[in-house]
């Protein structure tokens, strides 16, 4: 009954769905595929290599690799579990069909089942991409048969079921006893955390180092180092063991270790369906009761509404903006996520070899294109999506005596703080570790000042001209048309202004080098890259204002 | 108070609002009735600042809400049928944007303020929880506070009594009928027929974009030529093309 309602709704979807949404379906599908394909290409160079390693036994090879593979699915069971914790708490107690579903005269454990289903799908589906073309490397370089490829692929289906299980069960026990947003917020801070963590772990080990090998000792220590923490009689290990079996041609090992993680699933379902029995009931009853507890005061909004050389109503709108960002979850996860990336950007810079002392005048200069890349990517994230995440109470916009000079003017002074505060901290670290002249230091922070120009108003007009007051979740914007136009526009910008500043910077590398060099002609390179950053900025914001004071809600908003 | 003077709105080759003209003075209750799709929200809308006209002019308080909007706006209070607030503020933080957004008088104790009007509408014990926890008819009392906290002329309403108990229609009558007692103007869009007799000094019945009657319910039914007959049939004659 459930699988042709789904076939109904993935129908009409295809059918119906209008330009915007096959647009979509083909980006998604375009954009996995591209996914999957690097993923190949990687997981390909590490076993093709080791698959080739003649000087070592064989046994070896199989034994690390079983080892490599016990730390990813350690990593995926690890990911699997946090997903689920969190996505359980939208098919078990958010979603909206559930309030008919329960009406309805279906049994309850066929909806269990259902979310279970959905649960299971959604925590794992970007895990299978990464792990299906990883299994088809593997396969094609050490089983070259279909056959097996096959059985991993299943086997690896059957093993992500088993986190979910046990994730779903964790969150119908934590709702019965703490208010559901709380247990939310949580679960999504750990998420956030774990994901940095391990972020920078895959940093730490070098992974370059396995597509590019030094030597074979080299890669052989990295291999057997990043696998070191893997124990034994654990789902993962099993699905490891199950897999390197295959290979080897061990059906009974194979068959062994597949019924350990069947049997782990079964345990699971026991588990989970045990706590749906006992529990759910208390769980979903908190649930809807949907009055909260009170919610402390915002510190931060205190501050704002003592600055009183803002206007009253300019104060309003900063505050409100502050803090709805700082309640909403989803934003606290960018936040982890942007930090992580950071820092590993900075240990990168930190890490590049500079081989002779002129060469760091270059990489600072590609530094500077680099951090104009991180900050369009912060422009896409927090400035392009913030006029739309007025969402559905646009209307108290719209009606309220604001004029839309005042209202652009509070979010350029906030997003003005957070890319130009951001973009410094990353170009003075950088070019510190890089061991920068001063005199670059400060070319760099000023043309980082000209990106964070640019940005802003490309990021506030565009998003403006292309606001979606219907979008639940913010990242969605940037596979949107004129999301994608932001960051191909965003790019050119950066790249135009680099290409301006240039000459300033090759006189700076022959200064470097002992010649002596105009100074005038300089300043009007800067200044051109100037007025460009400022085109930038004042052209889309002034047609996305007067988009903003055009525009006309529907009659269904 | 409220001018709409030739009011048309098109979508392509539909005629949501047709060549509409109606005055509603200061001090009076207006109850806006018509089927479904007869053009009301579309009225509200473009009242409101939400919409563009195709053409045509509203005055409030004697400001075109095209020309002179920000002026207008600080004219009136809206209240739609579709309460979407900003779930994560809590009561008194909605309230506090709000009447500092609108600029109310800054001599005024603005906690006091806000505490009364969340008070009046029974939600002062909920005044920090956040509003994605609140049930629709507390959404509702709330975006009536927000309409009303800043002291404006005119209230436009859309649905007002949809979702509320019985004991929040009441206060929303009560509230209303004094609101207008201060001279103020009410315009309120309305399925209910017995509400509007209730409490309307004036209806507008509108039908596929035209007005069909205006006045008085006396004047009313004197034009329907159902002098004892209830709202509800003069309403459905006015609105089934008979007339």
């Amino acid at each position: 009954m459930f699988i042709r309602l789904y076939l109904t709704v993935a129908i009409n979807y295809i059918k119906k769905g209008g330009s915007k949404t096959h647009s979509r379906l083909v980006f998604g599908v375009v954009g996995s595929a591209a996914f999957m394909a690097f993923a190949f290409w990687f997981f390909n160079k590490i076993f093709s290599y080791l698959a080739g390693l003649e000087q070592f036994p064989l046994f070896f090879i199989h034994g690390l690799v079983e080892r490599f593979f016990s730390m990813v699915f350690l990593t995926v069971f690890s990911m699997i579990i946090l997903s689920s914790l969190i996505t359980s708490i939208s098919t078990f107690f958010n979603s909206r069909e559930l309030q008919l579903l329960y009406t309805l005269p279906i049994a309850r454990w066929r909806i269990f089942t259902k979310k279970a289903i959905e649960t299971v799908l959604y925590s794992s589906y970007l895990l299978i991409l990464l792990a299906m073309p990883a299994l088809v490397a593997y396969g094609r370089n050490f089983a070259f048969e279909i056959h097996v490829i096959i059985a991993a692929v299943v086997m690896f289906l059957i093993f992500v079921i088993g986190p979910c299980l046990i994730g779903t069960a964790i969150t119908v026990i934590l709702v019965a006893y703490l208010p559901i947003r709380r247990v939310h917020q949580f679960l999504t801070g750990l998420l956030a955390v774990v994901f940095i963590i391990l972020v920078f772990l895959f940093r730490m080990m070098n992974p370059e180092k396995l597509i590019n090998p030094v030597s074979t000792m080299d890669f052989i220590l990295l291999l057997n180092s990043i696998s070191e923490p893997a124990v034994k009689n654990y789902p993962h290990f099993w699905l490891a063991a199950s897999i390197t079996s295959l290979a080897k041609q061990d059906w009974g090992s194979f068959l062994r270790y597949d019924g350990y993680i069947v049997g782990f699933n079964l345990i699971g379902i026991v588990f989970l369906s045990i706590v749906l029995k006992t529990v759910y009931a208390r769980s979903w009853n908190r649930s809807q009761s949907t009055l909260q507890g009170n919610i402390k005061p915002n510190k931060v909004s205190k501050i704002i509404w003592k600055l009183k050389w803002f206007k009253t109503s300019s104060r309003a709108l900063l505050v409100k903006e502050l803090v709805i960002f700082s309640r909403d979850p989803t934003q606290w996860s960018q936040i982890f996520l942007l930090i992580a990336l950071i820092i590993v950007y900075i240990y990168n810079i930190k890490n590049i070899p500079v081989p002779v002392p002129s060469a760091q005048i270059i990489i600072a200069y590609i530094n500077i294109a680099l951090s104009g890349f991180v900050l369009a990517a912060l422009g896409m994230r927090f400035v392009f999506p913030s006029i739309s995440l007025e969402r559905q109470a646009s209307w108290i916009l719209f009606t309220s005596p604001i004029d839309m000079k005042k209202y652009f003017q509070i979010k350029k002074v906030l997003y003005f703080f957070i890319l130009f505060s951001t973009s410094q901290v990353i170009i003075w670290l950088s070019n510190y570790y890089l061991g920068a002249s001063l005199k670059i230091m400060i070319i760099s922070a000023a043309i980082n000042f000209e990106f964070v120009i640019a940005i802003l108003g490309l990021g506030l007009g565009l998003g403006a001209i292309f606001k979606d007051f219907t979008i639940d979740n913010p990242i969605k914007l940037a596979s949107t048309f004129g999301g994608i136009l932001f960051m191909v526009l965003s790019f050119g910008a950066i790249g135009f202004i680099i290409l301006i500043e240039a000459y300033p910077v090759y006189l700076s590398f022959k200064e470097q080098l002992g010649y002596s060099v105009s100074a005038p002609s300089e300043w009007i390179f800067h200044c051109g890259a100037l007025i460009f950053a400022l085109l930038c900025y004042y052209i889309p914001l002034r047609i996305g204002m007067n988009y903003m004071e055009g525009h006309s809600f529907s009659v269904f908003d | 108070m409220i001018e709409i003077k030739n009011l048309t709105k098109k979508y392509g080759e539909l005629t949501a609002v047709n060549n509409l003209s109606m005055t509603i003075p200061k001090g009076k209750i207006f109850g806006f009735l018509g089927p479904n799709g007869a053009g009301k929200t579309t009225t509200i809308k473009i009242m409101t600042g939400l919409m563009k006209p195709t053409s045509g002019q509203i005055l409030i308080a004697g400001y075109d809400i095209d020309k002179q909007n920000i002026q207008a706006k600080q004219c009136f209070g809206y209240v739609p049928d579709k309460g979407y607030l900003y779930e994560k503020l809590t009561a008194f933080e909605f309230l506090q944007f709000i009447v500092n957004v609108f600029n109310t008088d800054s001599n005024m104790n603005q906690y006091h303020v806000i505490h009364e009007y969340l008070e009046l509408f029974s939600l002062l014990q909920w005044k920090d929880s956040l509003i994605e926890s609140f049930s629709h008819g507390m959404r509702q009392r709330l975006l009536f506070a927000a309409a009303l906290i800043h002291q404006p002329l005119a209230i436009i309403i859309d649905e007002p009594l949809a979702g509320l108990d019985p004991l929040g229609m009441r206060l929303i009558r009560t509230v209303l009928t004094d609101f207008a007692a201060k001279g103020n103007t009410v315009f309120m869009s309305t399925h209910s027929l017995s509400e509007a007799e209730k409490i309307c000094d004036l209806l507008g019945i509108i039908h596929k974009g035209n007005l069909v009657a205006m006045g008085t319910f006396q004047e009313i039914k004197q034009k329907a030529l159902l002098p004892d007959s209830p709202l509800e049939e003069i309403f459905l004659q006015l609105t089934s093309g008979s007339l």
